[in-house]
């Protein structure tokens, strides 16, 4: 590196660095537009829903946007009772919590040793997990209810418990992979010098570094468990024993006359624990992205 | 050490909730009748459904778990069936897939029982007859049923000078030709899904007899019969002469009715599902009617559609076991008890299979009543496709139909879209 030792040269380059910043932060009314109306395209779907979970048919086709004229909570009772949703809600908390239980003590294990491996065994491993992604989930179907049946898991949650932690694990392997691979080697290697085995190496230094990774791949697996519909009808079935929150919802769904108001006033409930997840977890979830902004 | 057992009991406690998972279809428990229905609680017809459930089980002391699902009902049966989980009854309308379910053994026909449980005589033929598949077989036991007339907006077609409804093609596009003058839309129709294909078939029938539509709508054969192309080059001259309103093809039945309610639109085609959420106001002005027909067609008067195909009971394999068919027995006859079959006609406004009750007893809203004294006088009754259409059809034929309705499409494209769904 060459340093600068000409006051008038280092002063110029200052200069110009400062003027390099001040046109960058320089107020950009095209920037701003366009922040703002992408903010306004993201807002009105749910300033739709919102609003739209206050009315009934007639306000909701006929002025979709227009403010409700009450403000009456009928449509979420009705969601509530109709829907069953109680019970639903239950069932998506343990479906969603135990999968994500499952699917972080297997990721979590499996990536470390991936990034650590310096064999072709491991480059193995690793493009095994990736194939996993090219499975389109519907081709998978079939082949399932078979299974479940076979196991005779049908119609039960447990299945969903085991089943859904194996559509992401490919997913969660190959993302916490590469932020185990960002932890120092010398790190493992002081700790192993002091006596530390695998096990403790894991729990002591690299999940604590990479918790921004796994946070990350907490709130991509909540999204994708609590979200589930397909499976969870198939697999789980319509009992309200049984039935997670989204598989509840669609029986508002009439099939001559349905009432949107209820039926949208019961997708605001299901997406209430969505957002209290997404706050806990949400400054997790900007560190593993500055960490990734910072690494490129 | 005492958190760590606080942890271990809320550990154990969570485990064995989630564990607790019980089967959604049929109970082991001969004394527990597990019904899939498509009948929402909270409803009118849900709480006639609740009543019957809870007299039920106080005569048998059976449990009796109703397991309500809405749309995805047919594909829920379907797939439990292959585990072997199904509900023991089904309680849906006899339409699309429901149509396959005793031919694809499915579901026990009802005509292993109606004579047996003393349910034929109170069960009218016509509704017996609807619900026979092609081998005479009665595939569930008819309940509820349904008149589908056009409704017109008096109200709004005086606003355009017209006094009377059109009974004729002719007439029909003279008036949407003054109500597009008065800015008034003219007809409304759900293009985007079944009522839009239930309309499109009621017009495509317009110059077939009741055998030749049959024939076609079970088999195919749109492009080579002449009287079906006369009955689709109607349609595209009525939907060219903007008689229906613009951008029906993506509209569906709640937006038209929706629409319709709010004087919206001055004529729509829906079924007596639709009566109880009119609003008061609407009623009225509303009279009921047929869909107009054209001069050398198959019909005198215009056409309505009318069925016993609006819901039914369906016994599953499971339901049929020794140890369950008596209980289904005494849950199924329940609903065909007199009081129940009234109470039911007059929550779903609309007629009942049942004969001592075959339409509503009490008739407080003013386009029930219509449609019960004034619509058999002015319309003749088109074949209903719910019953003629295979089931496996009738989904991608719902989306040619959709295309039928977008400005553009002409009869060849459409009855060549169509004959490639009996084909393919």
């Amino acid at each position: 590196m060459t340093s600068v030792r000409n006051p008038a040269v280092r002063t110029t380059r200052v200069r110009t660095s400062r003027s390099r910043n001040s046109r960058s932060n320089r107020f950009n009314p095209l920037a701003h537009v366009l922040v703002w109306f992408y903010a306004l395209l993201l807002l009105i779907p749910l300033y739709f829903m919102i609003i739209s979970a206050f009315k009934d048919n007639a306000d909701i086709f006929n002025s979709p946007f227009a403010f409700p004229t009450s403000l009456s909570f009928d449509n979420f009772t009705n969601a509530w009772t109709r829907a069953s949703m109680g019970p639903g809600l239950i069932n998506s908390a343990l479906v969603t919590v135990i999968a994500e239980i499952i699917t972080l003590v297997l990721a979590i294990p499996a990536a470390y040793a991936i990034a650590r491996a310096g064999g072709r065994i491991g480059g193995i491993v690793e493009k095994f997990f990736a194939a996993g992604l090219l499975i389109p989930g519907f081709a998978a179907l079939v082949p399932t209810v078979i299974l479940s049946i076979a196991l005779q898991l049908f119609h039960t949650r447990e299945f969903l418990y085991l089943f859904l932690p194996a559509t992401v694990l490919p997913l969660s392997v190959i993302l916490l992979t590469q932020f185990m691979r960002s932890v120092p080697a010398e790190l493992e290697e002081s700790a192993m010098m002091d006596g530390a085995n695998r096990l403790r190496v894991l729990i002591s230094i690299y999940i604590p570094i990479t918790i921004p990774g796994i946070a990350t791949i907490a709130i991509l697996n909540f999204l994708t468990f609590w979200n589930e519909y397909l499976y969870a009808l198939i697999l789980a079935g319509p009992d309200p024993d049984v039935r997670t929150v989204q598989v509840a919802l669609p029986g508002l769904v009439s099939q001559t006359y349905t009432q949107y108001g209820v039926l949208l006033a019961g997708a605001l409930i299901t997406m209430v624990p969505v957002y209290i997840v997404y706050i806990i977890l949400n400054r997790r979830l900007e560190d593993a992205l500055l960490q990734g902004a910072v690494k490129s | 050490m005492k958190a760590f057992r606080v942890t271990a009991v809320i550990a154990v406690s969570a485990a064995a909730i989630a564990l607790t998972g019980c089967s959604a279809g049929s109970s082991e428990d001969a004394n527990t009748l597990t019904v899939l229905t498509s009948i929402q609680s909270g409803t009118p017809t849900g709480d006639v459904q609740d009543k019957i459930v809870a007299e039920v089980e106080k005569a048998t002391g059976a449990n009796i778990k109703l397991v309500q699902a809405g749309e995805t009902l047919p594909d829920v049966y379907e797939t439990s069936v292959a585990g072997g989980k199904e509900a023991d009854v089904a309680i849906t309308n006899l339409a699309e897939k429901s149509n396959d379910w005793v031919k694809n053994g499915v579901a026990v026909p009802a005509s292993n029982y109606l004579d047996a449980w003393g349910l034929t005589a109170k069960i009218t033929p016509d509704a017996l007859d609807a619900w026979k598949d092609s081998d005479g077989k009665v595939q569930g036991f008819p309940y509820n049923g349904f008149v589908w007339p056009v409704w017109y907006n008096m109200a709004l077609l005086n606003q355009a000078g017209i006094t009377t409804v059109p009974t004729s093609t002719d007439e029909l596009i003279s008036d949407a030709q003054k109500l597009n003058d008065a800015g008034i839309p003219p007809f409304i129709i759900g293009g985007n899904d079944w009522s839009g294909q239930k309309l499109f078939l009621q017009i495509a029938q317009s110059y077939m007899t009741p055998d030749e539509a049959t024939a076609v709508y079970s088999k195919g054969g749109y492009c080579a019969s002449p009287d079906a192309m006369k009955g689709i080059n109607l349609f595209t001259q009525l939907r060219d002469a903007n008689v229906f309103v613009k951008d029906s093809q993506g509209y569906t039945a709640d937006q038209m009715d929706a629409a319709f309610y709010a004087g919206k639109a001055a004529m729509m085609s829906a079924g007596s599902w639709a009566f109880g959420d009119a609003p008061a106001d609407l009623q009225s002005n509303v009279q009921l009617g047929g869909f107009p027909q054209p001069s050398g067609g198959s019909y005198d008067k215009p056409t309505a559609y009318q069925g016993y195909t609006g819901s039914g009971f369906f016994v599953s394999p499971n339901g049929a076991k020794d140890a369950k068919i008596g209980l289904v027995q005494k849950f199924i006859s329940a609903w065909y008890e007199p009081d129940n079959a009234a109470a039911y006609a007059a929550a779903s406004n609309g007629p009942t299979a049942v004969i001592a009750t075959g339409t509503p007893a009490a008739i407080d809203n003013k386009i029930t009543a219509a449609a019960v004294n004034d619509v058999p006088k002015v319309v003749d009754y088109a074949v209903m496709p719910d019953t003629v259409v295979p089931g496996a059809l009738d989904d991608p034929m719902i989306r040619q139909t959709s295309l039928a309705y977008a400005p553009g499409t002409d009869a060849q494209a459409i009855c060549s879209s169509l004959d490639s769904l009996y084909t393919s």
